[in-house]
């Protein structure tokens, strides 16, 4: 009787935190886990979500991709021109914006509020906040152009500064992330060594130079990761102004696999594009993980 | 706890007294202009959608009206702005719930419990850390396809309720709290899920408010997932539903209903924004978590 209660004290004891992750673990792998491989498996296969079989057909959904279809390479043209401009312009203006705000001037939280306030807004109403805004006919922002004697534009119906404009927008959006990751790295520069070259007669421009930015390394790093792998999957903030358009300018990669798989029901493909986002992401995480390892090894 | 980040006074170098105020100018311009864009679409939602397109823009409605907050109530085309506002809430409310239980749940064995495995599980939650969710969109939409589960307030919660990010950050905070807490508890004849619920959960009260301001964002201003399960007008969320009113609604040039219901369906996350902006920046600048 009494060794009875015992083992079954055990065997309470050893199922105990398998009842507390049973939840999570359950639904992680059939929601997450599960769908990541099976993603791999409908790659290979032909499907239209119709028909009752799909069948196997190795790699020619990849080789569809790459060799004839009109539009991929238009959306990895895209997604590049969107991380050429977008990433460097968001350090930029990121790193600017958290020196400032760091000064501690009169006003700095109304200053914060209103440049991180954006952050929070949803996809769908900013891209309509600016879709109204740039509106060729009724938009406000022709309405000062012609105030001002310039020749309205046809705003995200012309292709040629449709990407720039996309870019302007996700900046206004998001910068939030940016300027507060590198506030936090400004606030973990030592004082000491501001002080150091102080005396050495620096300027409050050369200890930028020589202290802040070489501070920021690791921030930075951590930052531009972040930027590039969040490119790769940018869909909503696009879609709303543009849906991809106008003549393709705008189709990157997320937009590219939305338009096959839900217009088209092309499922093989679709996955396919998502495979290629996967690798994409992961070698850029790992990228990450392995510089975080050295600056970590090297403290 | 003060907010580490912005203690006045903690210049890194002296500026010049002009050169501070040329700077102080310049970031006030910034941030201005900043929230001019927000100002507008407030004004614009007072304002009747005929005055929008024929009298010149102003921040200010010159002949204010709520018509357009009523209409979009009470008479639509499509349908009214009640279901989807009443969906988007349904939604953000569960995930954020069901995020913070089960989170919780699994991350207490993994700070506080010594068995066989919770090693191997735990760099299995860390890999869900780097996995994008939005790749495996296609293939979790043919499961919920194949269950028959599209168009249901689950296929719209679920994947949101679990959070690797959730259950490492939790994980991460309760092995902060001291052991002898939880010793004096479990001599008290508390079992483990008294001793989490009593003592471990109220202990972390800033770790599961950061973690549940961050999922009611995502999951309010989820666009992408809902875009994609959603074809019933009766269960869409209101970002799903102001991107198909704007197809019905901007060509024909009506921008007053589309901008309340902009209005409306941005005002929970500035509150939310506005409230807890410290756990909000706190939550970013120490995890690097994307809202």
């Amino acid at each position: 009787m009494k060794t009875n209660s015992r083992s079954l004290v055990l065997v309470k004891k050893k199922i105990t935190p398998f009842l507390f992750l049973l939840p999570f673990l359950s639904f992680y792998v059939v929601m997450q886990l599960f769908p990541l491989f099976q993603n791999f498996r409908v790659s290979f296969t032909q499907w239209d979500m119709m028909s009752p079989d799909k069948p196997f057909v190795g790699l020619d959904n990849f080789k569809y991709l790459f060799l004839s279809d009109p539009f991929f390479w238009a959306s990895i043209k895209a997604t590049l021109l969107y991380i050429v401009l977008n990433v460097p312009s968001k350090i930029v203006i990121g790193l600017a914006l958290a020196v400032a705000l760091n000064q501690g001037l009169w006003g700095k939280t109304f200053h914060r509020t209103a440049i991180f306030l954006p952050f929070v807004i949803n996809s769908a109403v900013v891209g309509l906040l600016f879709g109204w805004m740039l509106d060729p006919q009724s938009g406000m922002v022709n309405y000062f152009f012609k105030k001002l004697g310039l020749p309205p534009q046809q705003w995200l119906v012309d292709p040629t500064w449709t990407m720039e404009i996309v870019v302007l927008v996700t900046i206004w959006w998001s910068i939030a992330f940016n300027t507060i990751v590198y506030l936090a790295g400004l606030q973990g520069i030592p004082e000491e060594l501001y002080d150091a070259a102080k005396i050495d007669g620096c300027t409050p421009w050369q200890s930028f130079w020589h202290v802040t930015l070489p501070g920021l390394r690791d921030t930075t790093m951590f930052v531009v990761i972040m930027q590039v792998i969040g490119s790769f999957q940018a869909f909503g903030n696009i879609w709303l102004l543009t849906h991809g358009g106008p003549v393709n300018a705008t189709r990157v990669l997320m937009i590219h696999l939305y338009r096959i798989g839900f217009y088209f029901f092309r499922m093989g493909q679709a996955a396919a594009i998502a495979v290629i986002i996967f690798i994409i992401v992961l070698i850029l995480t790992l990228i990450m993980l392995s510089m975080f390892r050295k600056t970590e090894l090297k403290n | 706890m003060e907010n580490k980040y912005y203690i006045s006074g903690q210049r890194k170098w002296k500026i010049p007294n002009l050169k501070r105020l040329i700077l102080w100018v310049f970031i006030t311009i910034i941030a201005v202009s900043f929230l001019v864009p927000i100002i507008w679409i407030i004004s614009g939602s007072f304002t009747t959608s005929i005055d929008l397109v024929t009298k010149h823009p102003s921040l200010i409605p010159q002949r204010p009206t709520v018509q357009n907050y009523i209409n979009v109530f009470t008479t639509n085309k499509t349908q009214t702005v009640g279901r989807p506002l009443l969906n988007s809430a349904i939604v953000s409310f569960s995930t954020v719930f069901l995020t913070l239980l089960i989170s919780s749940f699994a991350a207490y064995p993994l700070a506080r419990m010594e068995f066989k495995g919770s090693q191997f599980i735990f760099v299995l939650i860390l890999m869900g850390l780097m996995i994008p969710i939005q790749v495996s969109f296609i293939s979790l939409y043919l499961l919920f396809n194949s269950v028959g589960l599209l168009n249901t307030y689950a296929v719209l919660i679920l994947p949101g309720a679990i959070s690797p990010f959730g259950v490492f950050l939790l994980r991460q905070f309760f092995r902060t709290i001291p052991k002898e807490l939880e010793d004096v508890a479990m001599i008290d004849g508390c079992g483990r899920l008294k001793t989490l619920y009593s003592i471990i959960l109220p202990l972390s009260v800033p770790a599961l408010l950061c973690l549940g301001i961050f999922t009611f964002l995502g999951s309010w201003n989820s666009f992408l997932w809902p875009l994609i399960v959603l074809t019933k007008s009766k269960m869409m969320t209101l970002p799903v539903i102001l991107s198909y009113y704007w197809g019905a609604f901007a060509g024909v040039n009506e921008w007053g209903p589309l901008l309340a219901v902009s209005v409306i369906a941005s005002i929970p996350t500035i509150l939310v924004f506005l409230l807890f902006q410290r756990y909000f920046v706190q939550g970013i600048a120490t995890t690097g978590i994307k809202g």
